[in-house]
């Protein structure tokens, strides 16, 4: 199939999603950008496509662009398109160090929605105490979270790291729905989930706040 | 009908054989560290040398998880070193064996039939503040499985240090995507 073959209709979607959806779109600030790399011969990757095109459809500030897996490696370098489906939040065109890897469907919709609440603007809010904090990380940290789409713990423990990328230029957090990539499952032997992956060293298990969170990334200078 | 979790272990004193001596064992001796307390109906009887066997099998698996075995029935601790003497399955048995004659411990567990003097085959996980945090009651013939003993236990340890803010995660290839669902009641 040709990328721009993909429709722009979700059958995940239902009106009341997009009714509850564009309640929190008509509070954005900015504009975002879903950059979407896909394999068109996946189906899990034209699931995401066209979820994203929906998304994208229901507001004038958020838009959605459909790449090649040799496309994003020229044009999205920074982006990791070894795990496709792969969607990552731009603002301005540069990347928020936000991404998924896999679909957004089942609670994983929470962590899609607030990403692009919190990159966009207003966004959650967050304590200046911890807003101090984060400014002074420099180590570039990689955040891994593999998740199951239908729990809910997983979910808030994205939103969280997420948040935390939207506001440190420092910090990349990446959803990883755990199912599709049954090799990291074995690589990192993961039997419970939410599973955070911090730089590839240091392991968290279950939703953390954000102090836990920054505790861990403090000690990377 | 009241259920045990989160109950704290009361007070007692027993006598009990361990390693072929007599110690006395209370309370106090159960603290600090996970324990199960496995309750049997009475030495010299044919489940239950296979169920402890099974358990002596296992007890380098649970000292590993930090946990202590009590095994405990309305016997007194004569007989349980009679038993030692007269089986060779019993004799291995490396975890320390409670008397309970007065039917004290059992009573406080609600695993005493009180017309034979004897206990249910009742299992309990305790953590290291003596409180109830797993437990199972079989009627008299039905035995338990040591394997499935040790699961609970290292279940219960990972849910006391990570919180029950995680799910057990069970990968099934090919499953259809989970339809979207919003829940944002309190977080914008």
């Amino acid at each position: 199939m040709d990328i721009n073959q993909i429709s722009s209709q979700s059958s995940l979607m239902t009106p009341e999603l997009e009714g509850q959806i564009g309640g929190v779109f008509g509070k954005l600030e900015g504009e975002v950008t879903l950059a979407c790399v896909v394999d068109p011969d996946d189906s899990k990757s034209v699931e995401m496509a066209e979820l994203a095109q929906h998304i994208s459809g229901l507001s004038d500030k958020v838009s959605c662009q459909l790449y090649s897996k040799e496309e994003a490696k020229e044009k999205l370098p920074e982006l990791d398109t070894s795990l496709l489906p792969a969607t990552a939040l731009y603002k301005g065109g540069a990347y928020t160090g936000i991404a998924f890897h896999g679909v957004t469907g089942g609670k994983e919709m929470n962590s899609l929605i607030f990403a692009i609440y919190n990159a966009a603007g207003p966004g959650q809010e967050m304590e200046k105490r911890m807003k101090k904090k984060l400014d002074k990380l420099s180590h570039k940290n990689e955040i891994k979270i593999f998740v199951s789409l239908s729990c809910h713990h997983c979910a808030q423990q994205v939103i969280t790291c997420q948040k935390m990328a939207a506001e440190c230029g420092a910090i990349e957090a990446r959803m990883i729905d755990a199912r599709l990539y049954p090799e990291l499952v074995e690589q990192y032997k993961i039997e419970r989930i939410p599973m955070t992956v911090i730089n590839e060293k240091e392991v968290l298990l279950g939703s953390k706040n954000m102090d836990e969170i920054y505790q861990i990334l403090r000690t990377y200078k | 009908m009241q259920h045990m979790i989160n109950t704290k272990i009361e007070d007692f004193q027993v006598s009990a054989f361990s390693k072929g001596e007599f110690i006395e064992v209370t309370q106090e001796d159960l603290l600090g560290h996970w324990s199960v307390l496995f309750f049997y109906p009475a030495d010299f009887t044919f489940v239950c040398p296979t169920e402890l066997g099974d358990l002596a099998d296992h007890y380098e698996e649970f000292q590993k998880e930090g946990c202590e075995i009590y095994s405990i029935s309305e016997d007194t601790h004569f007989v349980h070193k009679a038993w030692a003497d007269a089986s060779d399955t019993i004799k291995k048995i490396q975890y320390v064996m409670l008397a309970d004659p007065a039917g004290a411990l059992a009573r406080q567990f609600g695993v005493l039939v009180e017309q034979e003097g004897q206990a249910l085959r009742g299992t309990f996980i305790l953590n290291p503040e003596g409180v109830v945090k797993a437990y199972e009651i079989h009627d008299m013939g039905i035995g338990r499985n040591a394997a499935e003993l040790l699961r609970k236990v290292q279940a219960a340890k990972f849910v006391e240090e990570h919180g029950d803010q995680v799910c057990p995660a069970k990968w099934q290839p090919g499953e259809e995507t989970l339809s979207p669902s919003l829940d944002l009641v309190g977080m914008l």
